[in-house]
């Protein structure tokens, strides 16, 4: 299920397009669907070498509401970069993927901390993603039993059971996908007990490169019903030239 | 005169009666001895969790305890109202606090260690005045002022984070207005409250410098009411709430703060009956077992009291008497030695760290030691209820004298 947020985060951060087209998901005359298939389709089909973008995530809760804008570069699916452009008062703050790890660098105090694996299910800069959300790979394909619980049109229903050995935190996901721009529309994710913990809805969709992107996501978390985070991609472009070491801790400080 | 005779009597037979009445004040001291063991590591209990962090009463917004969320503060002039209980009578400190979790991290860059932590903001002085925690210091020292860039850490924090006095501190947490918390704190001192889970994230820091961390200014999470009757908490609670109905304050006494350990404290008078009852049982049967045997061994000396003209109710006074003035001089030499002893461990306690380690246990701690708290209720109950009760089992053997024929008595004997 992560993954699948981690696919939206990885929209930015993991990368470009994949040249080259896509393997049919669904034989034309059939109503056969490879879930698995379709699911990985769709979660990797952005990877690619390098993207530059920007960011603009805002945070809603009962108490405060905030904006950021951030600026952000990745290179393949593992390595990404965030860094506060506004507000000023924050601005410099990076967020720095490696792999498995994350690290954060506080331009205010200089110090750059790493996320220890116990705190990963904390927030990430009070959204309601968590650390965890940004490194899980796009595994929802390995992670879980996908099968086809419903299909209308071009609107497809699959549902995730996880895998015995998977190490997630999710009773099962829903996901609901465009087959015809091969794009997601809404993940649900429930708890062991069944219980609807959170819907991730991707709008805005814009064709990017021959590929349909959505532009928008937002999180919003069942127990609280007037909180949300809403993530909005800007200026998006995908292999670019990357500095080399970009995405090495020694760099946070020079970040531009 | 038959007061007299009975004082004459129980020194006729000097070791009979030092026999019986030294098993009475034996087990009488020994019962005080016992109850004042028992509320000694009741109280060690309660007031590991009343006199280090909690108070005897804990006001805060309602909802905050279920749920101690940043937002949930008081604030303006209820902060002004709640603070002026500190001057009324019965209270003795008013230690307002501010706490929130975040991240802490400690060591050199690429080495540090991180690990989630709850921050309490403290007033340093009101804190060295009240209350235990400024003495709970084990290296280092307590916090100066609250304005400050000083924290103190608990044991178990400090050692999971590698930290030592003169450590930096980084700390990233959440402001309630939604921003970032980043701030390098020094590590002056490290506290052991005696409640590991709590030493596993407790860090002390400055109010003041907390309110601006998180931006949380004129605001209050918490106060920590102390009082001189603390098991008078429940009351002094409710007195309060109604002064603040409609606040949206609610003010919790320890026993709800700490409902374990009310049922602990309520399992703990039941055992104390119980303890009480199996002692007098025991003293019923020997002072029963001493007196029945007197009282045939003297049935001769009875025989010739009733020949010589004292009425039987007389003679039963007698022995009443004989009981009665056992009893009360054991009970009242009982006390005196229990008072002693009780008085004794309460000062010098008996330390038994060297071997048994202290147990967190039910939001509390049970002190590896053996401590004497006395009360009245401790003391002159056991010695009260021994004078009673040595009348009482006077009056079995005594009750047969209503029937006791001279002539035979005296051929008996």
């Amino acid at each position: 299920m992560r993954g699948a947020l981690l696919w939206v985060v990885g929209l930015l951060f993991a990368g470009g397009l994949a040249a080259g087209a896509a393997e049919p998901l669904i034989a034309s005359d059939s109503t056969a669907i490879d879930a698995a298939a379709l699911i990985r389709k769709i979660e990797t089909q952005y990877q690619g070498r390098s993207s530059h973008g920007t960011l603009t995530m805002t945070i809603r809760t009962r108490q405060w509401s905030r904006s950021l804008v951030m600026e952000a570069w990745s290179e393949g699916r593992d390595r990404f970069l965030t860094r506060i452009l506004d507000p000023r008062k924050e601005r410099g703050t990076c967020t720095l993927k490696v792999g498995n790890d994350i690290w954060n660098y506080f331009p205010r105090i200089d110090r750059l901390v790493k996320i220890p694996s116990s705190l990963m299910g904390d927030r990430w800069m009070g959204s309601h993603l968590t650390n965890d959300d940004l490194v899980k790979e796009n595994k929802v394909d390995e992670l879980y039993e996908l099968t086809v619980e419903h299909r209308k049109g071009a609107n497809v229903t699959i549902l995730g059971i996880p895998r015995p050995a998977a190490a997630v935190v999710w009773g099962k996901i829903r996901y609901e996908a465009d087959l015809e721009r091969e794009v997601p529309v809404r993940v649900t994710y429930f708890d062991e007990e069944n219980r609807l913990v959170r819907t991730m809805t991707f709008t805005d969709l814009k064709r990017i490169g021959g590929r349909w992107l959505p532009m928008r996501f937002s999180v919003k978390p069942q127990e609280e019903p007037d909180e949300e985070t809403v993530l909005e991609y800007g200026n998006l472009t995908f292999d670019v030239p990357l500095e080399k070491g970009l995405f090495s801790i020694q760099r946070l400080r020079q970040t531009p | 005169m038959l007061l007299r005779l009975a004082w004459r009597n129980l020194w006729r037979n000097r070791r009979r009666t030092q026999l019986t009445m030294g098993s009475m004040v034996f087990a009488t001291s020994l019962l005080i001895f016992t109850l004042a063991m028992y509320d000694g590591m009741l109280w060690d209990m309660i007031e590991n969790v009343t006199e280090v962090m909690t108070g005897h009463l804990v006001i805060a917004r309602e909802g905050y305890q279920d749920r101690p969320e940043l937002h949930r503060t008081i604030e303006g002039k209820a902060v002004e109202t709640l603070a002026s209980i500190a001057s009324e009578g019965g209270v003795l400190g008013v230690c307002p606090r501010v706490s929130a979790f975040a991240l802490l991290s400690c060591g050199p860059e690429g080495k540090a260690k991180t690990q989630s932590g709850r921050l309490t903001g403290v007033v340093p002085e009101v804190e060295r005045r009240r209350g235990r925690l400024a003495r709970c210091v084990v290296r280092g020292r307590f916090l100066d002022s609250a304005a400050g860039r000083d924290v103190v850490l608990g044991t178990d924090l400090a050692r999971s984070l590698g930290a030592e006095p003169g450590s930096e501190l980084i700390v990233i947490g959440q402001a309630a207005d939604g921003s970032t918390v980043t701030e390098v704190l020094s590590v002056a001192g490290i506290v052991d409250t005696g409640d590991q889970l709590r030493d596993g994230t407790l860090a002390l820091v400055g109010l003041e410098t907390m309110q601006r961390m998180f931006v949380l200014e004129g605001r209050l999470h918490t106060l920590h009411v102390f009082v001189d009757r603390p098991l008078a908490s429940r009351e002094i609670a409710s007195a309060l709430s109604r002064r603040f109905v409609g606040c949206g304050i609610e003010v919790l006494p320890w026993q709800e703060l700490q409902p374990q350990l009310a049922q602990v404290f309520s399992i703990w008078l039941g055992m104390q009956v119980f303890t009480m009852g199996v002692f007098y049982f025991g003293i019923v049967l020997i002072t029963f077992s001493t007196m029945s045997m007197a009282f045939l061994e003297r049935i001769r000396e009875f025989g010739m009291l009733r020949a010589i003209g004292l009425k039987p109710g007389q003679l039963v006074l007698l022995i009443l008497f004989e009981g009665g003035l056992m009893s009360t001089l054991a009970g009242l030499l009982g006390m005196m030695a229990g008072a002693l002893l009780g008085w004794g461990i309460g000062v010098h306690p008996i330390d038994l760290g060297w071997f048994l380690p202290a147990i967190s246990w039910g939001g509390t701690t049970v002190t590896p030691r053996i401590r004497g708290v006395l009360s009245l209720v401790n003391v002159a109950m056991p010695g009260g209820v021994m004078m009673l009760l040595g009348a009482v089992v006077a009056l079995v053997p005594a009750w047969r004298l209503f029937f006791l024929r001279p002539v035979k008595a005296l051929r008996e004997g």
